[in-house]
């Protein structure tokens, strides 16, 4: 076996430019499918991890109309415009508590201008609690984060991110400086960068933070509020956002008709899992157009290469080769050649992945089913259109084929 | 001791709706240990009858026995153990494996029959050395003479120590000095006791071999007919 492996080889080098021609098919159709698939799958995977915890194990519990999820699906539904009652500070201390929380956070979230001199810019403004940046921290770039008097004594302050501070100091030297939300005026008391919260494919935006006691002077006092668990674990999301939901929900008036609500996080996993279903599918069909086209190509080529090889393939059976031999002889060089053509379309795959995943900043996701399975069906493919060109070498009668000119 | 008896042997080939007779009822024993020579004239079906002796082809109708072994009704992988084990293959034009080395050809034999690879390269070796080319064992065939080539193909017959040896025309392709040196080896393994069926065209070769048989439009005879050489 090993010395049919050693031959094919040599068969197969010995024909350098044939060879590599007849392996094109299957690089090609390898390659795309290991190309495609590695990007869809590190998009879905990351998309995943953004969905289901903003790739913290974070949830967001949202005041909504009661069964939006079951009637418009994962992204339907209309969150409610009115504001939820405030939430009692025992039952955050209560659900801080619970099994498996990490911790929670109470925020408000809206797009506000935002001016200093003649420069503005449209940020997306937080008013965030104390615990906040626990759940989605910062990495300060200059100044200091919200203390705990700033909380208390409702300070204007701010803490503004390094795009919103580009757009609002063009010259920089935004520290101290004093900033206009909707006429109120706010002090920049921290400069932070959150480059690392945002995956790569959010471009990053100006945002602004506040302290959620300063919130009423902008919005009211009925502002709709976020409410935002973490978990310790993928796992235990579900849970987490389950349970936290419901402990709010218990304080609800008795004629509230909307509800505090997580979103259902098995049934995305599903409509993403049919999205890659579907992708898959399309995939499995150009991967077999091409992988037939290819295995055509082989399998010509093998004919060819029993044709020339008669007289040699006469000359094994007079000296006793049996049919067996001749078959396992040509079987193996047609798996060793479409074997090599699945190695160099994996790693041409992965290339052009990577390339793609480099050049437009998307993600890249390695996936071992794919390239074994790839890897398993290229020798697959030698198999099955190499069986009848080396059965008909096995077949051939030796006194034809040492005639054979 | 009879080794090979062939009882009213004929083969044709069907040409469209024809039957072509090639061979016609031929009866041929060959005692073991002997040197045979077939001779006749060019189609004559003196290959054809070496093809149904190597068993690399079966009769139409007859018998053919090999030390009382019936060789006509064998299947397929039955006929290989027979090559490979009983009979050695001369051919004309050498017939060796261009990309195998001299060695690696010589043992080609041997893998069939399933021989350890040390042995197999030892006994193999022994083959080359009986020919005089063991200093050109990992030469491959197109590095060598034409004479150098056919004991190549001589050390290939014999390596498995078959019971004959049938050689076509070995010295077809060579000329006068390297047939001689070839047919002297031929008489050095018939000396030892190996049975040698050869055809040839010569009559200087024929006439190496203890018997002479002629064969003709398919018939044998056992003296030169006039017409058929004329
Ligand atoms: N497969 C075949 N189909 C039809 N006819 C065949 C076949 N094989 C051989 N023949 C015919 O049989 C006849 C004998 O051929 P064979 O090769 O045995 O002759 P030969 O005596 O060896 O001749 P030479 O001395 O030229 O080698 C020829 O006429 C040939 O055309
Ligand atoms: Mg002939």
């Amino acid at each position: 076996m090993l010395e049919n492996i050693r031959i094919s080889f040599q068969s197969i080098w010995g024909h350098k430019l044939r060879s590599s021609l007849t392996m094109l098919g299957v690089i090609i159709g390898i390659a795309a499918v290991i190309a495609i698939f590695a990007i869809i799958q590190g998009r879905s995977e990351e998309l995943k991890s953004n969905l289901i915890g903003m790739g913290n194990n974070t949830v967001n519990v949202v005041f909504e109309e009661a069964d939006m999820y079951e009637e418009e699906g994962m992204w339907g539904g209309e969150v409610t415009n009115r504001s939820a009652p405030p939430i009692k500070q025992e039952a955050i201390e209560e659900i801080l508590t619970y099994p498996n929380v990490n911790g929670m956070s109470i925020y408000y979230e809206g797009w506000q201008e935002a001016y200093h001199l003649i420069n503005v810019t449209h940020p997306k403004l937080l008013g965030i609690d104390e615990r906040y940046l626990d759940l989605f921290p910062a990495t300060m770039v200059e100044g200091r984060e919200f203390t705990e008097l700033d909380f208390d004594s409702y300070s204007q302050v701010a803490l503004i991110n390094d795009v919103a501070m580009s757009e609002l100091f063009p010259e920089g030297d935004a520290l101290h400086q004093t900033i206009d939300i909707s006429g109120m005026p706010f002090k920049i008391v921290g400069i932070f960068s959150d480059a690392e919260v945002d995956s790569d494919w959010y471009y990053p935006e100006p945002t602004i933070y506040l302290p959620a006691t300063t919130w009423p002077l902008l919005n009211g006092f009925d502002a709709p509020m976020q409410v935002a668990v973490q978990a310790s674990s993928s796992e235990t999301i579900q849970e987490v956002g389950t349970m936290t939901a419901d402990r709010l929900n218990m304080d609800l008036p008795p004629y509230e008709t909307a509800l505090y609500q997580v979103a259902d996080f098995e049934r995305m996993m599903e409509e993403i899992s049919q999205f890659d279903q579907a992708f898959a599918f399309i995939l499995g069909g150009i991967a077999s157009i091409s992988l037939l086209v290819g295995g055509i190509g082989v399998m010509n080529i093998m004919l060819v290469s029993v044709t020339e090889r008669t007289r040699e393939i006469g000359i094994k059976k007079a000296l006793g080769a049996k049919r067996h031999v001749i078959l396992a002889q040509f079987l193996t060089e047609s798996v060793v050649l479409t074997s090599i053509g699945g190695v160099i379309g994996i790693l041409t795959g992965l290339g052009i992945a990577k390339a793609i995943s480099v050049f437009a900043n998307m993600p890249f996701y390695v996936s071992v089913p794919a390239i074994s399975g790839s890897f398993i069906f290229s020798m697959l493919i030698g198999i099955v259109f190499g069986l009848l060109p080396s059965i008909k070498a096995s077949k051939l009668q030796p006194v034809e084929a040492l005639r054979y000119e | 001791m009879t080794m090979i008896r062939l009882k009213n042997l004929s083969k044709s080939y069907k040409l469209g709706k024809e039957e072509i007779p090639i061979l016609k009822r031929i009866s041929l024993d060959v005692e073991e240990g002997e040197f045979l020579a077939i001779m006749g004239p060019s189609g004559s079906g003196k290959s054809t009858l070496m093809n149904i002796l190597g068993c690399l082809d079966l009769p139409s109708s007859g018998g053919y026995e090999l030390e009382s072994m019936n060789m006509v009704t064998g299947q397929e992988n039955k006929l290989a153990d027979i090559r490979n084990q009983f009979i050695g293959f001369v051919f004309q034009s050498f017939h060796l494996l261009p990309r195998l080395t001299a060695l690696q050809n010589v043992e080609l034999p041997l893998i069939y029959n399933g021989w350890k690879k040390k042995e197999r390269k030892e006994r193999a070796m022994d083959a080359l050395k009986k020919v005089g080319l063991e200093d050109r064992a990992s030469f491959r065939p197109p590095q060598l003479s034409g004479g150098q080539r056919q004991r190549v193909s001589i050390a290939r017959a014999i390596v498995n120590k078959p019971k004959f040896i049938l050689a076509d025309e070995p010295t077809g392709a060579l000329d006068t000095k390297t047939g001689e040196q070839i047919l002297s080896l031929f008489q050095e393994l018939h000396e030892e006791g190996v049975t040698i069926i050869m055809i040839t065209h010569d009559e200087q070769v024929a006439k190496k071999a203890d018997r002479i048989i002629y064969i003709r439009d398919g018939e044998l005879f056992k003296d030169r007919s006039e017409d058929a050489y004329a």
